[in-house]
């Protein structure tokens, strides 16, 4: 819409009118130098409008004053905060033309003026969920948008209460819990068993992925059925079931006790207890990534006269090592989490979940709370780094040129 | 000499029925037969991968059934190219020589000579993956060749390329067979190519060999209506021999031909 002069000025005499309206009510929401700044806030408004609303459809008119309107209710009917109020719709009014801006605009009016407390943890995620949709926004439909625009919102939700921890300490509170003996032995702990169960998992865990990806017998599929039983029995079962077999008072324990090798209570039982729970992610994974290696490809190897041990590690391993590097990371991530089975058979070498727990029962949660945000720290920088190393393989399959599926 | 007798197995949907074959040195044969006649599952077997359950297979007189894959010796070409995607093109050619522990001087020397026959220095740097289907089959047949096989055996390696390509890898496996005396079995569907091609030719049906020779012969005396069909031949012109009824065209794998080997002994 094009304004006429003489409508530009009916609509800055309307605007002073309502102002001087204001000024005269019996008890004045605003000082009269207030009211003023305010006048000529909603004057740059209105111009800003004018200019930028100049080319659009109408409806667009109807929606910058709905965006004015909750600003108005929101800042400063709501919070009473007149200087912010001026800021945030003089922001809004300059960044009305450009929609990108608009909408980072608004992720900030709702994390630092409605959920002030969590502005930061709330404000970052929101941010680049947005940019994400923003980004795709020219390739995908509506539809898929709202999907991953809902389903990202939802997926911060739960992921929050980890968001707002990691910002709750101060980074001296982390440091000086850090330097304690016992936080940092816990770490060290947890980094050393976990790979070790990831290793001792890798070592039997490959060749039994690789010869259920090639082998086809009677009962495979109770075989892979029962490869991923770890996941689906309860921590504290598992722990009360290797307590039985090699707790202090079983025959095995004691056996192999007097053979001075202690396993409750030492870090044999703790990589012992990760094993455990760790083995299904890493079988399953790897399993899955030698399947997509072309047996052709074997047949092509033995034919030129490699053994199959030699095709193995020749062919198969190489190809498969993305996938078993993903299925690694998983089980590592899976051992170092662990808590209930560890704390029941292993508790003695402190891991650090055990740490966080008895931290916990002695002094509450704010002893405890440094060391999770550690632990957390700790292992989100490793698997994180695990997912880049992983794309740093080189050995994406694809499908050569010129092939036709068969 | 490769000598395949009496070979049968039965691996899923395909079986093989008494199949048997006398390939000499230096000879070309070429296997035709329609898709799921167990052309395939014949080259496997005669490769290793599968264990037959009747019959031997004889290479200069020496039983090999018993041995596996690698111990053969025995090239393989496969439709699909099947290099390996994370060597290079190098790497893949060289593979097999690595693999039997070839000091590095003599595979190098292999390997140069065969990137030279093959016209494949300008293919050298390029990932494997970003080679087109003809190159990449060149790059498979280098392979194969790297090893020196007593056999070669190529299993449709024409049918997965384009017009132009089949033709240029078709005319460089005639010279590659002239210059190298290569005792090769090539397996087809394609009777163009069986014809530009073999020296002999074996029909194949339904699990067994139904008529074997060379084309001539063949083209002369088709055993019953389905090699005549196969060959392209006018079906009128031949004489439908009793137990041979039409019925072998509308039901492949019924053929109860026996197996005749008009090349006869030797």
């Amino acid at each position: 819409m094009k304004l006429a002069t003489k409508q530009i000025g009916i609509a800055i005499l309307a605007l002073a009118a309502i102002h001087v309206g204001l000024g005269l009510l019996p008890e004045p929401p605003f000082t009269i130098a207030m009211n003023l700044v305010l006048f000529f806030t909603n004057l740059f408004v209105f111009h800003a409008a004018a200019a930028t609303l100049a080319k659009r459809p109408a409806h667009t008119v109807g929606l910058f004053l709905v965006g004015y309107f909750v600003l108005f209710l929101l800042v400063l009917v709501l919070l009473g905060k007149t200087p912010l109020f001026i800021l945030l719709v003089v922001a809004y009014a300059s960044l009305f033309a450009s929609p990108v801006l608009l909408g980072f605009f608004a992720i900030f009016v709702l994390s630092f003026v409605l959920l002030q407390p969590y502005a930061f943890e709330t404000f970052i995620p929101l941010a680049l969920i947005y940019s994400t949709l923003w980004r795709v926004r020219r390739v995908t439909s509506r539809f898929v948008r709202l999907c991953l625009g809902g389903g990202l919102v939802a997926f911060g939700i739960v992921l929050f209460p980890l968001i707002h921890l990691a910002t709750e300490d101060s980074v001296q509170t982390l440091w000086r819990t850090f330097i304690r003996p016992e936080v940092r032995e816990a770490l060290w702990m947890s980094l050393l068993s976990s790979t070790l169960a990831t290793l001792v998992v890798g070592l039997w865990g490959i060749p039994l992925a690789y010869a259920l990806a090639r082998v086809d017998f009677p009962g495979k599929r109770w075989v892979e059925s029962l490869v991923d039983v770890p996941i689906l029995v309860p921590q504290s079962v598992a722990g009360v079931a290797l307590i039985v077999l090699l707790g202090p008072g079983s025959i095995l324990g004691g056996a192999l006790e007097s053979l001075h090798l202690p396993i409750s209570g030492s870090l044999i039982g703790v990589v012992i207890a990760q094993v455990f729970v760790a083995s299904p992610f890493l079988i399953k994974t790897t399993m899955t990534a030698f399947e997509a290696v072309p047996l052709r490809l074997e047949l092509a190897s033995r034919s030129l006269g490699a053994s199959p041990a030699a095709t193995f590690w020749r062919i198969s391993l190489p190809l498969a090592s993305r996938g078993i590097l993903v299925g690694a990371t998983l089980a590592w991530a899976r051992a170092i989490s662990e808590f209930g089975c560890i704390v029941l058979f292993a508790s003695s070498p402190v891991t650090a979940p055990v740490l966080v727990h008895t931290e916990f029962l002695r002094a509450g949660v704010s002893e405890s709370r440094p060391i999770a945000v550690l632990l957390l720290v700790i292992c989100l920088w490793v698997f994180v780094m695990l997912q880049f190393g992983q794309t740093l393989m080189p050995f994406a399959l694809r499908r050569p040129r010129g092939e036709r599926r068969s | 000499m490769i000598e395949v007798q009496h070979l049968g197995c039965r691996f899923g949907d395909f079986a093989l029925d008494d199949v048997s074959l006398r390939i000499g040195k230096g000879e070309y044969w070429v296997l035709l037969g329609p898709s799921g006649c167990g052309k395939s599952v014949l080259l496997q077997t005669i490769a290793g991968f599968f264990p037959p359950a009747t019959g031997r297979i004889l290479v200069d007189a020496r039983d090999i059934t018993a041995l596996s894959p690698e111990q053969r010796n025995i090239g393989l070409v496969f439709q699909q190219a099947a290099l390996f995607p994370h060597l290079s093109v190098r790497g893949n050619i060289e593979y097999g020589l690595r693999a039997r522990r070839v000091p590095e001087a003599e595979a190098r020397r292999t390997v140069d000579e065969l990137i030279d026959r093959l016209g494949l220095a300008a293919v050298l740097p390029r990932p494997v993956a970003t080679l087109s289907g003809g190159e990449a089959q060149r790059v498979a047949i280098a392979r194969a060749l790297a090893v020196r096989p007593v056999l070669l055996l190529l299993d449709e390696p024409l049918s997965a390329l384009d017009h132009n390509a089949r033709l240029e890898l078709q005319a460089e496996l005639a010279r590659l067979h002239k210059e190298l005396d290569l005792t090769t079995l090539h397996v087809t569907h394609s009777r163009d190519e069986a014809a530009a091609l073999g020296d002999f030719l074996a029909v194949m049906l339904g699990g067994h060999v139904v008529q074997s020779g060379t084309l001539a012969q063949l083209r002369e005396k088709p055993r019953c209506p389905f090699v005549a069909r196969f060959l392209g031949l006018d079906l009128s012109a031949t004489i439908l021999r009793p137990p041979c009824a039409a019925t072998c065209l509308d039901q492949p794998g019924c053929c109860p031909c026996e197996t005749v080997d008009e090349k006869g002994e030797g």
